[in-house]
């Protein structure tokens, strides 16, 4: 059920990321996808009753996948890396800009 | 000497005089009559040899290979003796143009192309010298006055090239070989795979020969060329197509596996459809030469139309007319070569070669006078001149199978071309 | 015999160590380069472990005639790109670093969340590289698409987990037949959309023009050059061997590559910009090249990206000198300037001709071997192919016809009407586009020499079966 939230994240990520003007609102319109991704993620490994996959001095082997927190550990640290050049990249469109609005910000072809 | 030698050391010569002429223009100049004519007398060496096998080398998994055989000899020697007769004008042209190294070496280079082209044994290596060739000429030609034409040629001449390399393919793929003998005997006997590989094969031919609607890059090319290759294009490059039309029609007996198909007084319809082409371009070009200014753009124009004569006598596949169209071949070669070499002297003294800015000239270079005299009643196919006897042979071709329609333009053609031509030859000289 | 993981750990040592000490930055630089150039004929076939872990827990590298391959052309063209754009290296050095072992990284691995991982490092690499040039807004553009891409590759590969349960090469790949058909098509979907944009497929290739149009000598041959290839080989290593897509889907992928041809080369001919005309035919070259890779033509793939790969260090090399020299790129006003570089104009058009496929070049190979490999499978798309062809051919011989002879519609050509412009700084572009062109005659006269280790790598993608048993044979 919850999948369907995750999904439905990516999607309002999706829909952002072509609705927006704003340099900015993209940027987290990005942050909106890649949470919604890994959310999923760590879903696909859910199994119904299990527990964390944290060894406990119990012989308990009902552990949810870990693989996929793995993964999501990854892919969290590398949307972050990717915020922050997109941030730095901000930045510098407004100081050549004046502007953070794609609307007004000139074409950069071949000059 | 081995034929694959002769191709070696053709190859080899080119970047000689590419050195050469570096080091100095005339040299290098000079040097390119030697090499075209050392190339022209090796090979008369072959006239009656047939079914030899030179190997060149070996192309990854496919072999580039030579054969001799009898028509393979007539053009080489046709276009090696253009070459050789145009090359004595390049040491004198050397200081006009922008590159001469770079058009020395792709003057050797053109020529060992043609060569290569003719003796080919499979498609495959027709097909790579066929490109060099056009390529090769291709550099040669915005040397001249024009930056479009080469573009033009390019495009008419890949499409053209392009749909053989499908076809090569395309047979490749039903036949696992590219060797012509092999392909000819597989495609006798299923003669429905022909019609395709017909028709995209000798589109190579009708572009590089300049048959309408394949005509435009012609007068443009030809026209802007430096006017030391013009006749080499004309005479020479030209006849590439004829013989390609040549192996599609005759050397892969084109009579023979359309024999059940639908006729057209006498001839299948597939080569009856090539022959109207050529009608059509003679008429298109006798028509479009008459009202050039400039010589050069005129003589290439009835290029067009000559080469139509060519397609018709080669198309036809009776034996009098294909007789004609072969020795039109010469005919044309030798004639067209001559019209624009006389225009290059002229253009050489006077800069110019526009026929509203030339007059009178008749008194200062009698000879050329003489050539191009020679050269255009040769054309117009008046006695005693060759040109007569290949245009007679390419009519009794004609009305001995019944084509009157045809028949009749080209002769209709004929007063035309003699009109404008005398028209053209007491006005301005 | 080196162990290959260091090809990706010396680079990334170096890359931590440049920050440490930034003076010897240009050092740890080219000497890490050279180190990767060269010892990359020296590693070994076979599959490494790495961290203990054997396949499918741990993650692995593969090394078979294939990476061996890519991995030699890639270290050569990093390093070559590296002479290329000496003046330009400013402060990248630990940026280029990163990414020589994102670049090792990627073509050898043997799990999916790996490739996943060294994508990302090149990608962010590839757009704080591409920041150099001062185009924020392209680059950003480039950054939203590339971010897109690789979520829905992650999320492509997490969909084949959820079934098969692993994410190694290897054992997805023995996996496969037993996920049901309709799961597949999702995730080959998704896989190949990510990868596609960073290999320039339609629709995903919008950000291309804005980044290769506007390069300068560092980040145009090292783009179309380094991460083309790279790219190109990652598509073909998952498409071309591990995940094989049923007939429906295939035809469905090669329409989008074929049109990426097409479509590329139809824009090369409008554009008047020598960057423009050389981004495009990269774009081509791309779709022409996957095309091969999910025909099953590997041979003919590998040759035309070895093709593609040098010719553009060349052109790309040259073009970028020339705008970074003159400020100007467009074709009407270089009109005759390779009459004053002769042979920077002779290895370019060579390049160019190579790339169009013309004989007596090695080009005209990789041509012969395209047109086998696609008439094998059907008419049309040989008939597509020879279309796009004659286009490219079309538009570079504009090209050429221009930049080697000025002069005025209905002038003769003459020095006189040449172009003021010039390119400092020439030399080691002279001398690589030289030694690249001598190369092409060569191979285009008889081709052996170069492809019998193509030959070998095109055979080792066709054959699953070794990769399978080089990787599990260890479990």
């Amino acid at each position: 059920m919850s999948q369907y939230l995750y999904i439905i994240l990516m999607l309002v990520g999706i829909y952002g990321l072509l609705s927006q003007k704003n340099i900015i609102k993209m940027i987290i319109s990005l942050n909106i996808l890649e949470l919604g991704l890994n959310l999923f993620i760590i879903s696909t490994g859910y199994i119904s009753g299990s527990n964390a996959p944290i060894i406990i001095f119990e012989n308990d082997t009902n552990f949810v996948d870990p693989l996929p927190q793995a993964i999501v550990l990854t892919a969290i640290v590398i949307g972050f890396g990717v915020t922050a050049v997109a941030l730095m990249l901000a930045r510098n469109i407004y100081k050549k800009n004046g502007t953070l609005e794609i609307d007004e910000i000139r074409g950069e072809d071949n000059d | 000497m081995a034929l694959n030698n002769i191709i070696i050391q053709g190859l080899l010569s080119s970047l000689i005089v590419f050195f050469l002429t570096k080091f100095n223009k005339k040299v290098g100049g000079f040097f390119t009559i030697i090499f075209s004519g050392y190339l022209f007398f090796s090979l008369l060496s072959y006239q009656n040899s047939a079914g030899e096998i030179f190997d060149l080398v070996k192309f990854g998994e496919f072999d580039i290979s030579f054969i001799t055989s009898n028509y393979a000899w007539f053009f080489s020697m046709i276009l090696s003796l253009t070459y050789f007769l145009v090359s004595f004008f390049n040491p004198y042209w050397m200081k006009k143009l922008i590159n001469p190294a770079a058009y020395n070496l792709l003057f050797m280079l053109s020529m060992v192309g043609t060569l290569g082209v003719f003796y080919a044994k499979d498609f495959l290596t027709m097909f790579i010298f066929f490109e060099i060739v056009v390529w090769a000429s291709l550099f040669i030609i915005p040397m001249g006055k024009s930056r479009k034409s080469p573009i033009i040629y390019y495009t008419i001449s890949s499409i053209g090239s392009f749909s053989m390399l499908y076809a090569i393919f395309y047979l490749y793929n039903s036949f696992n070989t590219f060797d012509i003998e092999t392909i000819s005997s597989a495609v006798i006997s299923n003669p429905n795979e022909y019609i395709f590989v017909f028709f995209l094969m000798i589109m190579a031919g009708l572009t590089k020969l300049g048959i309408f609607p394949f005509h435009t890059w012609l007068p443009a090319a030809h026209g802007s060329a430096p006017h030391t290759f013009s006749p080499v294009l004309s005479g020479g490059l030209v006849k590439v197509g004829g013989f390609i039309a040549l192996i599609v029609t005759a050397v892969i007996p084109s009579f023979n596996i359309f024999s059940d198909h639908l006729q057209i007084m006498g001839v299948p319809f597939e080569n009856y459809l090539i022959m109207v082409l050529g009608g059509i371009s003679i008429v298109v070009g006798t028509l479009m030469a008459i009202k050039q200014d400039d010589a050069k753009k005129l003589i290439a124009y009835s290029t067009v139309s000559n080469s139509g004569y060519i397609l018709i006598g080669i198309a036809m596949v009776d034996q009098v007319g294909f007789a004609g169209g072969l020795m039109h071949i010469f005919n044309h070669a030798m004639a067209s070569g001559a019209m624009f070499l006389s225009f290059a002297g002229i253009a050489y003294r006077t800069g110019t070669t526009k026929m509203s800015e030339l007059g009178g000239l008749i008194k200062r270079m009698p000879l050329s006078f003489a050539a191009y005299l020679i050269a255009i009643i040769s054309l117009a196919g008046i006695p005693p001149m060759s040109g007569f006897a290949s245009k007679w042979l390419i009519f009794q071709g004609l009305s001995s199978n019944g084509m009157m329609f045809l028949a009749f333009a080209a002769f209709l053609v004929v007063l035309v071309v003699l009109c404008m031509f005398s028209g053209l030859c007491l006005l301005h000289f | 015999m080196i162990n290959p993981i260091l090809l990706v750990a010396i680079p990334l040592l170096a890359a931590f160590l440049s920050i440490m000490v930034k003076k010897l930055s240009g050092v740890f630089l080219f000497g890490v380069s050279l180190f990767t150039a060269i010892g990359s004929f020296f590693i070994e076939n076979g599959s490494y472990v790495i961290g203990g872990w054997k396949p499918p827990f741990g993650i692995n590298l593969v090394v078979d005639d294939y990476s061996f391959l890519i991995l030699i052309i890639v270290n050569i063209l990093f390093f070559l790109t590296l002479l290329n754009g000496m003046w330009d290296l400013k402060k990248n050095e630990t940026v280029l670093l990163v990414t020589l072992a994102g670049v090792n990284g990627i073509v050898m691995t043997g799990d999916f969340f790996n490739l996943f991982v060294f994508m990302e490092i090149i990608a962010i690499s590839a757009y704080i590289l591409a920041s150099s040039t001062e185009k924020y807004y392209s680059v950003f553009k480039y950054l939203i698409l590339g971010t897109v891409g690789s979520s829905l590759y992650l999320f492509g590969i997490i969909i084949l987990y959820g079934t098969a349960g692993t994410l190694n090469m290897a054992d997805l790949a023995s996996k496969l037949p037993e996920i049901s058909n309709s799961v597949k098509v999702l995730a080959f979907t998704f896989i190949f959309s990510g990868l596609a944009v960073e290999a320039k497929i339609l629709p995903f290739n919008s950000w291309v023009r804005g980044i290769f149009g506007n390069s300068n000598t560092l980040t145009g041959p090292m783009f179309s050059t380094v991460y083309a290839t790279v790219s190109a080989a990652v598509v073909g290593r998952v498409f071309g061997q591990i995940l094989t897509i049923d007939t429906n889907l295939i035809y469905a992928f090669i329409t989008l590559t074929l049109m990426t041809f097409i479509f590329a080369e139809s824009a090369a001919m409008a554009s008047k910009n020598l960057r423009s005309i050389l981004t495009f035919s990269s774009i081509g070259q791309a779709g022409l090249i996957i095309t091969m890779f999910l025909l099953g033509g590997f041979y003919a793939a590998l040759i035309q990206l070895v093709n593609n790969a040098f010719a553009k260090m060349v052109m790309f090399s040259i073009a970028t000198k020339t705008y970074s020299s003159n400020e100007d790129d467009d074709i009407d006003n270089l009109a005759g300037i390779f009459r004053k570089h002769y042979m920077m104009g002779l290895g370019f058009t060579i390049s160019a001709l190579s790339l169009i496929g013309l004989p007596l070049f090695f080009g005209f190979y990789g041509k012969i071997n395209i047109l086998q490999t696609a008439f094998a499978t059907n008419m049309w798309i040989p008939a597509f192919i020879l279309i796009g062809s004659i286009i490219e051919g079309i538009y570079y011989i504009r090209l050429l016809v221009k930049l080697w002879n000025p002069g005025k519609e209905g002038d003769e050509s003459s020095e006189e009407a040449g172009t003021s412009y010039t390119i400092l700084n020439g030399f080691t572009v002279s001398i690589i586009a030289l030694v690249v062109g001598a190369v092409f005659v060569v191979a285009g006269i008889t081709p052996e020499f170069l492809v019998e280790n193509i030959e070998k790598a095109a055979n080792s993608l066709g054959d699953i079966n070794t990769y399978l048993s080089s990787v599990m044979g260890g479990i």
